[in-house]
């Protein structure tokens, strides 16, 4: 009995397996849509809290001012929750997205879910606070902890579009190898294959520009975060994963150069009959 | 009667002579004859046979072939290189096509623009 028992438990626990390992990260879908639907509430509430503070500023009522606090609640609640879902959406795309190695993942995604952590735990003096002073406190942590919380959003960006080149550029350099296997083969037994040569040295040359490019935009992290946290660097780190995003895209022409140098061996070998 | 029996006995003499020696002479070339010829036939059959069976090795160049004249690939190796270039065609392809349509800009990913400051005061 206690042996169909813990085969039972062994049989559940392993087809319950994937269950477990997909609950932290929903499909990619639904994260996108859950963070298009805060960051759609938290404009209605940003756009209410600005009206409540006009009132309350204009008037200086109680109502005025019992509004404004109700009101400035509801958008720093929706802010936390906007900031929440994007890194919840930033964390899932690192985990789907091709071409990331575990060495660059795990520390970003360790660094998102400690962000996800202390985003949560503003909730409550939010929902306790009893003055304006007391949300303008809270709001102040918040919007000294938002370069810090920026860095990680760009890290986890320019890691989501590396990766996508990194894995295309991995495919093709085998190919390339492939190609070259192939070009030996047939010099082996006698082809000419000097014009084959020649486009395969053409296409590592591309290939490894390609790999400068990458190189140069992973470096460009570093400028990230020293770009420090005053009101310009939002400014400065936007423009600095502009430049990450128009160095992947050269990596991308360069990889374009070699499926085209590759296509030519092909066409060349087809018209060679070989 | 007695002359004539002389006579055929004279005649009879004569037909019985004894074997000359050039008649022993002529046995020895029946025999040897044929089994020289018999020899020389084998000695010339041997030889084709061996002809025949050495002309392969006779027609192996021992100096190396020239550049151009390239061997031939083995239908195996052609077939194998072959495949081999059709497959790559679509692996070009595939690749290339994730080159056009990889998204660099991920404009659903744009960090969310929020409104930072939270103040009362007047301005």
């Amino acid at each position: 009995m206690t042996l169909i028992s813990s085969v039972i438990f062994l049989f559940v626990l392993y087809f319950n397996q994937p269950i477990f390992a997909q609950s932290p990260t929903a499909s990619a879908q639904n994260v996108l849509s859950d963070y298009l639907f805060n960051y759609n509430q938290y404009r209605l509430a940003d756009n209410r809290y600005i009206v409540a503070k006009n009132e309350y500023q204009t008037y200086k009522t109680l109502s005025s001012k019992q509004k404004a606090l109700d009101e400035t609640k509801n958008m720093l609640l929706a802010r936390t929750e906007v900031v929440k879902t994007y890194l919840l959406l930033l964390r899932q795309r690192l985990q789907e997205s091709p071409g990331i190695t575990q060495i660059d993942r795990d520390p970003v995604v360790g660094t998102i879910d400690t962000q996800i952590s202390w985003v949560e735990d503003q909730k409550n003096p939010i929902l306790s606070a009893g003055t304006l002073d007391d949300l303008v406190k809270i709001s102040g942590k918040f919007e000294d902890k938002y370069p810090e919380l920026e860095e990680t959003f760009y890290t986890a960006l320019t890691h989501i579009l590396a990766g996508k080149e990194q894995s295309l550029w991995t495919k093709s350099s085998s190919l390339t190898d492939s190609i070259k296997a192939t070009v030996l083969k047939l010099r082996a037994i006698g082809t000419q294959t000097d014009i084959f040569e020649r486009w395969l040295v053409e296409s590592q040359s591309k290939l490894d520009r390609a790999q400068d490019k990458h190189t140069e935009a992973l470096d460009l992290l570093v400028k990230i975060s020293e770009q420090g946290f005053n009101s310009r660097s939002t400014e400065a780190r936007s423009s600095t994963y502009s430049q990450i995003q128009g160095l992947l895209a050269q990596e991308n022409i360069y990889l374009k150069e070699t499926m085209a140098y590759l296509s030519e061996i092909i066409k060349e070998a087809a018209n060679e009959g070989i | 009667m007695k002359e004539s029996n002389l006579q055929n006995f004279e005649i009879n003499q004569e037909s019985v002579v004894p074997p000359s020696p050039v008649t022993k002479r002529n046995k020895l070339v029946y025999i040897l004859v044929p089994v020289a010829i018999f020899l020389v036939v084998l000695a010339l059959l041997t030889t084709i046979l061996m002809k025949g069976r050495s002309t392969p090795q006779l027609s192996i160049s021992t100096t190396p072939a020239p550049q151009n004249d390239s061997p031939t690939p083995t239908p195996e190796l052609q077939i194998s290189t072959t495949s081999a270039f059709f497959q790559y065609v679509a692996s070009i392809s595939a690749i290339q096509k994730d080159l056009d349509t990889v998204d660099l800009q991920e404009s659903s990913l744009t960090p969310p623009k929020l409104d930072l400051k939270v103040s009362f005061e007047e301005e």
